[in-house]
């Protein structure tokens, strides 16, 4: 499918290298390849949403992303640090909150556990102390900070996490899985806080998740992978767009009846609060024209014409199954 | 963006061991508990032997136990146990935090930091588990010594086989993190080693009473010479040999194994 795919910059003769570059990254335990030659460039700033079903290798580019698995063939570069190399450097370029994992000392408070991850990054502790104190304010959880995180709710552990990731201020942020076990109030924090970070604070983020919905609202480009390969690799919304469908939806304002007054009964409708979403089945515009001559002779206002995008899920259902006919879709 | 990349330095690497220093006494304050209900469990044991060993054959006559410690026996013993208990507490500590730590998933988060390994992995931890095992055998003795009167030869000299003890059992706490790290059913093997070490190291019983094999087996072993070196100095008062059990030869050789 190579029309869902981007191809990696090049970056030979630019300023700046993107902020995460792989290449040919390929993982093998003996005769299982866990990922298969993956290549891809994130610029700073970008949300990359990694998905895929279990066992397509999401945790295992993300590990390897933070030199944790050492890959079997191809290259990590965080910042133009090349993590097999230069790993002092690179890993200095990111924080992670890892899937399955407490991230953090329980045994420890909230903000010992900020001053530890500070200065195991090399920061000092006068350096450390401000951004954690607002870390720790913004999360609603300094006036428990001196309180051991053994004792917090699991959306309260993950928001210690996610801070001991940020309280180095890294460029990079890998978070896999960050809101599984969460609660909705503490997932949409998490949510929150992934968007702050991208638009407030220029972050590159690498997202692994199943909540599809999730990644739709973040991630501004979106990878699938299957068996360890990326089978699309685009923006999100241009993924999205490639796989609408060939029918259009017109909202009005008024109700079914208003509709049906004007158009007859030949028209699929849908109402609520007071709009109606008129479906029709094809995108011939023949038809369009006849639809909103029609509207436009019974002062029906119209409010919108779109074509029907699925949404994310949808498409990554479509893309698993390959049942999508790409070429009719780009 | 503020990152800046930084070359680590020597004072940055000692602000890092005091960093993963600093956690690890942490974790032994929030497992005091653990700790105090240890250290009445350690002092009993060496009680118990104090007043059983080398008295079965008065046992089997009278039917009976003297309560009562011998000081000569006491301080030859307690050298012995405290010694092989340093070691024991070292490696359990350290080999059960790992394994914890490789659960929780904090290990790796450990390994993302821009440091060599063995400085946040290998070097704070062995501090940190000095400093709790080193509390914990002073109390140990301090207790034992209130209960009966201990007389040990205090010299500088006894510092050598004490560094050598710390450093062969900083290096046997390593080979058995390791070995968590690969193999993590490893807690049945750990207890059978240490128990094994505790016997044929000279620690409880002397090495001359034992059977040719166990002897074999001891000789090897770090602790048997770190023991005999510490009781050659402080009970003996004597000078440690170059050569033979727990002589200078034998406590470099194994400490450095």
């Amino acid at each position: 499918m190579p029309e869902l795919l981007l191809k990696p910059h090049t970056t030979a003769g630019t300023a700046a290298p993107p902020a995460i570059e792989l290449r040919h990254l390929t993982k093998k335990y003996g005769h299982l390849t866990a990922v298969q030659d993956v290549s891809l460039d994130v610029p700073a700033g970008q949300v990359l949403g990694l998905l895929g079903p279990n066992g397509a290798g999401k945790t295992t580019i993300i590990k390897m992303m933070a030199g944790l698995i050492t890959p079997t063939a191809g290259t990590v570069r965080l910042r133009g640090y090349d993590i097999s190399k230069q790993r002092s450097r690179a890993v200095q370029q990111i924080g992670a909150v890892l899937e399955g994992s407490r991230n953090v000392y329980w045994s420890l408070s909230a903000w010992q556990n900020l001053l530890y991850f500070g200065r195991l990054k090399g920061l000092r502790a006068a350096e450390i102390r401000p951004r954690a104190e607002r870390l720790l304010r913004d999360l609603d959880l300094w006036d428990r900070r001196n309180q051991q995180v053994g004792g917090f709710s699991r959306g309260m552990q993950q928001k210690v996490a996610v801070a001991a990731a940020l309280v180095t201020d890294p460029p990079i942020v890998l978070l896999d899985e960050p809101t599984i076990g969460l609660d909705v109030e503490a997932a949409r924090t998490v949510r929150h806080w992934v968007r702050r970070l991208t638009r407030e604070e220029g972050k590159t983020v690498v997202l692994t998740t199943h909540q599809l919905a999730m990644a739709e609202e973040l991630a501004g480009r979106v990878a699938v992978l299957r068996d360890g390969r990326i089978i699309a690799d685009l923006p999100t919304a241009e993924l999205l767009d490639r796989y609408a469908e060939d029918r259009l939806e017109i909202d009005v304002a008024g109700t079914t009846t208003t509709v049906a007054d004007v158009l007859g009964a030949k028209v699929a409708t849908e109402s609520a609060n007071g709009q109606t979403t008129i479906q029709l089945p094809t995108s011939d515009q023949d038809t369009l024209h006849t639809v909103l001559t029609g509207l436009h002779h019974g002062s029906v206002p119209v409010l919108r014409v779109s074509r029907v995008r699925p949404s994310l899920e949808d498409v990554f259902v479509s893309l698993l199954k390959g049942e999508v006919d790409h070429g009719n879709n780009s | 963006m503020s990152t800046t990349v930084r070359a680590w330095t020597a004072r940055q690497t000692l602000t890092a061991v005091g960093n993963e220093t600093v956690k690890g006494l942490r974790h032994g304050w929030s497992e005091r508990l653990q700790i105090l209900i240890e250290l009445p469990l350690f002092i009993v044991f060496l009680l118990l032997i104090g007043f059983t060993a080398g008295k079965a054959d008065t046992i089997a006559a009278t039917g009976q136990l003297e309560w009562a410690l011998d000081r000569h026996q006491m301080a030859w013993l307690l050298l012995g146990f405290v010694a092989y208990a340093y070691t024991y507490l070292h490696v359990v500590k350290m080999f059960w935090r790992l394994l914890t730590e490789i659960q929780s998933g904090t290990l790796e988060q450990t390994y993302l930091s821009p440091l060599p390994s063995w400085v946040h992995v290998v070097a704070g931890r062995i501090v940190a588990a000095i400093a709790e095992s080193a509390f914990v055998v002073a109390v140990m003795y301090a207790v034992t010594a209130t209960l009966v009167r201990i007389d040990l030869h205090w010299r500088i000299d006894a510092l050598l086989p004490i560094a050598l003890l710390i450093v062969g059992s900083a290096g046997l706490a390593m080979a058995i993190a390791g070995l968590t790290l690969v193999w993590k059913r490893i807690p049945l093997l750990n207890d059978m080693a240490l128990m094994l070490v505790m016997f044929v190291s000279g620690a409880i019983l002397p090495t001359t009473e034992m059977p040719a094999w166990a002897e074999t087996v001891a000789k090897p072993l770090f602790l048997t010479h770190s023991i005999a070196g510490l009781r050659t100095v402080m009970l003996d008062g004597a000078t440690i040999p170059a050569t033979g059990l727990g002589g200078l030869t034998w406590m470099l050789g194994t400490a450095a194994a």
